[in-house]
C-alpha cells in the first residue's frame, strides 16, 4: 500500500520531524498542524498501516485515561525526510520556473 | 460537566463501539484525547471529527496462531450457515407445484426454468456444505492453509460462483415467464426488480471482495512474520 502525497500528510510528517524521537499525542499534532481530528486520524491510520508509524499507550495517570501516542518508525522517518526535502526543492524551484 | 462536553463524550464512545475491529484502538485513543482538551467546543468538534474513523474499515491485526485459527473457524462457520438447503428445497417444491398446474407453454417453460435453477442451486449448496464440513474437521495447520486458499479463491470465478450466477439468471427468467403468462401486472415492473437485485448482488460481491482482500493482506503479513518461507 502506498501513502497518498497530500499537503495534509506532508504537514503531519513535518510535525513528526520536529522532534523525531519523541512520542506525540493526537491533540497536540492537531493543534500544531491545524488539522481537524477527522483529517488527522485517517492519515495516522494509513501511516500505521504501511508501517511508518508506531503507536503506544501512555501509562494512565490517576483519574485520567491513558493517552494514545505516536512516533515515526525508521521507515517513516526516511520517507518523511525525503518528502520534506522534495517539498523544499520544489518550493525553491517554483520562482525560478516563473522567471524562465 | 457541560452539555457540549457530555455530547462529545457520548459521540466518541459511540464511535469506539461501532468502529471496525482494527480501528477500535484509534477510536479509543480519540475518546481519551477528548478528556485532555480544555475547551468544550474544541472537544465537541474533536468528537465530531472522530465519526470519520467509522468509515475506515480495518481488520484487527492477527497476533497469534490461536487468533488466526479462531478467525478461520468463524469464517467457515459463517459460510456454512449461509449455505442452507431450505431455500433451494422451497424453490423446488414451489416450481413442481406450479408446473403441475401450469396454464400454458410459457408458464410451463418458466416453471421448468425455476425447477432447473432450484436443482442446480441445491446441488451446489450440497457440495459446498460438504466441502466446508471437511474444512472444519481439518487439523490446525491444514485449516489455516485452507482458509488462506479459500480467501484467495474468492478472487477467481469458481465453478460454484458460476453455478450460482447461472441459477440466479435462470430463476429470474423463469419467474418472468410465469408472471408474463399469468398476465400479472407485476411482470411490468419485473425488469426494475431484476435490475435492483443485480445491483444489490454486485454491490455485495464488491464489498465482500474488498473485505476478504484486507483480511488476506493481514493473513499474509502474519504468515510472513511467523514463517519466512510463507508456506
Amino acid at each position: 500500500m502506498k501513502i497518498r502525497k497530500s499537503p495534509q500528510t506532508n504537514l503531519v510528517l513535518a510535525e513528526f520531524l520536529q522532534c523525531e524521537k519523541e512520542w506525540k499525542y493526537g491533540y497536540d499534532i492537531s493543534r500544531s498542524t491545524g488539522l481537524k481530528s477527522g483529517t488527522l486520524y485517517p492519515i495516522l491510520i494509513r501511516l500505521a498501516e504501511v508501517g511508518m508509524l508506531e503507536t503506544s499507550w501512555e501509562a494512565a495517570q490517576t483519574g485520567r485515561p491513558p493517552r494514545h501516542m505516536y512516533k515515526l518508525t525508521r521507515n517513516g522517518l526516511k520517507y518523511a525526510r525525503s518528502l520534506v526535502s522534495e517539498a523544499t526543492v520544489s518550493a525553491f524551484a517554483r520562482p525560478l520556473v516563473g522567471l524562465g | 460537566m457541560t452539555l457540549l462536553r457530555r455530547l462529545a463524550l457520548r459521540i466518541s464512545t459511540a464511535v469506539v463501539k461501532y468502529a471496525s475491529p482494527g480501528c477500535k484502538e484509534w477510536a479509543l485513543g480519540m475518546l481519551h484525547e477528548t478528556e485532555f482538551i480544555e475547551s468544550d467546543l474544541s472537544a465537541f468538534t474533536w468528537a465530531l471529527g472522530s465519526i470519520r474513523v467509522l468509515v475506515i474499515r480495518r481488520e484487527a491485526p492477527i497476533h497469534s496462531l490461536a487468533e488466526f485459527s479462531a478467525m478461520a473457524s468463524e469464517y467457515v462457520e459463517r459460510k456454512r450457515t449461509r449455505t442452507s438447503y431450505s431455500s433451494p428445497i422451497m424453490m423446488l417444491i414451489q416450481a413442481v407445484g406450479k408446473l403441475t398446474f401450469a396454464r400454458d407453454s410459457g408458464d410451463r417453460i418458466g416453471c421448468a426454468m425455476v425447477l432447473l435453477a432450484s436443482l442446480s442451486l441445491g446441488i451446489s449448496q450440497l457440495l459446498e456444505r460438504r466441502r466446508l464440513d471437511r474444512l472444519l474437521s481439518a487439523d490446525l495447520d491444514e485449516e489455516l492453509l485452507l482458509y488462506k486458499k479459500e480467501l484467495q479463491a474468492a478472487f477467481r470465478l469458481s465453478f460454484r460462483m458460476g453455478t450460482v450466477i447461472f441459477s440466479f439468471f435462470v430463476y429470474m427468467t423463469g419467474m418472468f415467464l410465469t408472471l408474463h403468462s399469468y398476465g400479472s401486472a407485476a411482470y411490468r415492473s419485473f425488469p426494475w426488480f431484476l435490475g435492483l437485485m443485480v445491483s444489490m448482488v454486485v454491490f455485495a460481491v464488491i464489498y465482500r471482495r474488498s473485505e476478504d482482500g484486507r483480511l488476506l493482506k493481514n493473513i499474509e503479513v502474519f504468515l510472513s512474520d511467523n514463517n519466512p518461507s510463507g508456506s
